[in-house]
């Protein structure tokens, strides 16, 4: 994904008290811990439309050669993409049920 | 146009953006900034869009952005935009993005200043009918009948309309659209960009936090919204009005009602009122169209 930007490079750059009031670290907040359920594709049945990707408010969806791709880090599991999908190929899994998560 | 067909998808804000589940106004800001590329500096007022600019020394955007304040973010695009073109940055595109009480209600007067003194900005308005930020009050961009926490017992007038007040007052490049059709509003976001003067784009953008339904109907209900005919979508270049997508045959607006938990107050005579007012309204623009 994005390179952060270096916020040590900035700061030798300008200095730390000639910076004023500058947002210069990206927003990182690891969102995928607010989800209750996960969105889970079933890659053999997807169609690579991409409609999922394009309304995935948080844009953490790749649809590739291999299928759908989520990123489960910032994933909110609003679960648009799931109401979107022509081919209903995406469900909600709860999170308690997948060993990984534990 | 299949721009966002690509890994490339919303690339220009981060991820991690405290947005809640679903939320309409983060996927409007991701198209937009889809379209528009990394050459665009953006202004946001305090309201939840305030959360891409970020606070303290955490930013959203991956192109620079600017906090205004809530009355004047199209007088902050209109100076920058001077300035821009002082230096020579004339390429550089300049965009507002506010929410509707931003726009329609605090921020009018600095933006028809800002159309009429003709300035090359970009305003797009994500209208999620009321003030969320601040804990759900109403704004002039609130329906008929939905219930906010200043309006307890749904609102008893209807709402204010915006795009037609700006219409009359002439500009450049005007048009309506939804989080529901994508596609659309991609198509406008170009079109503004290439507009030599002002460009407003309004946004139809439900708020699962404020409208109270769960977030995965958030494109369900911004589409249903269209196909009620309470919310048309259209374009104007100067002037002339086009509309983008038609409805052959109108879902009842009960329908597009009872998914949300904000017109459970609403009287049966509001909602016969927000049918009259969608089917009157999609008529009278109709009228409009042939008449050009
Ligand atoms: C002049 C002024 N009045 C009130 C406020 C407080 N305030 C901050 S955000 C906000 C809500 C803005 O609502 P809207 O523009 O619809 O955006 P939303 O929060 O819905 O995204 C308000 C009233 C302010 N910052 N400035
Ligand atoms: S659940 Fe929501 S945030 Fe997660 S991938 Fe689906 S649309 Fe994106
Ligand atoms: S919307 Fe469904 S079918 Fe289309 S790419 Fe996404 S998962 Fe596959
Ligand atoms: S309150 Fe509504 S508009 Fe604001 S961040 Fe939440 S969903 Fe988005
Ligand atoms: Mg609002």
């Amino acid at each position: 994904m994005l390179k952060p930007v270096n916020a040590d490079t900035i700061l030798s750059k300008y200095g730390k008290d000639k910076l004023g009031p500058v947002a210069y670290l990206p927003a990182n907040a690891k969102t995928g811990t607010w989800r209750l359920h996960r969105p889970v594709p079933d890659n053999a049945k997807c169609s690579r439309c991409h409609i999922c990707e394009k309304y995935c408010p948080c844009a953490v969806i790749v649809v590739a050669e291999e299928g759908c791709h989520i990123d489960y880090t910032y994933c909110k599991g609003c679960g648009i993409c799931v109401e979107v999908c022509p081919k209903k190929i995406i469900q909600m899994i709860p999170e308690n049920s997948q060993k990984e998560v534990l | 146009m299949n721009i966002m067909q690509n890994q490339t998808r919303g690339k220009h804000l981060f991820h991690g953006l405290t947005s809640c589940e679903g939320c309409a106004m983060e996927l409007v800001a991701r198209t937009v900034l889809d379209i528009l590329g990394t050459n665009t500096v953006v202004l946001t007022p305090p309201s939840c869009s305030a959360i891409l600019t970020g606070f303290s020394r955490e930013t959203g955007w991956h192109v620079p952005s600017f906090m205004a304040n809530l009355e004047a973010v199209a007088s902050y695009a209109s100076g920058l935009r001077t300035g821009l073109e002082v230096l020579g940055k004339d390429k550089v595109n300049v965009v507002g993005y506010a929410g509707d009480g931003g726009t329609v209600d605090i921020g009018l007067q600095a933006l028809s200043g800002a159309i009429e003194r003709g300035h090359r900005i970009i305003y797009i308005c994500y209208d999620n009918e009321a003030y969320m930020n601040t804990g759900i009050q109403r704004s002039g961009a609130t329906s008929l009948g939905a219930w906010t926490t200043t309006t307890p017992g749904g609102k008893p007038t209807q709402r204010k309309d915006v795009p037609q007040m700006l219409l009359a007052q002439g500009i450049p490049y005007l048009a309506t659209a939804s989080t529901a059709y994508i596609d659309d509003l991609a198509k406008k976001v170009e079109k503004a960009k290439n507009t030599d003067g002002p460009s407003y784009i309004h946004v139809h953008a439900p708020c699962a936090t404020g409208w109270r339904f769960p977030a995965h109907k958030t494109i369900d209900i911004a589409r249903m919204a269209v196909q009620t005919g309470l919310w048309v979508l259209y374009e104007a270049v100067d002037g002339r009005l086009k509309i983008t997508k038609e409805i052959k045959n109108f879902k009842p607006v009960e329908d597009y009602v009872k998914m949300q938990k904000r017109f459970q107050k609403a009287t049966p005579e509001m909602i016969m009122e927000l049918q009259r007012f969608a089917t009157e309204g999609y008529e009278k623009l109709a009228e409009r169209v042939e008449n050009v």
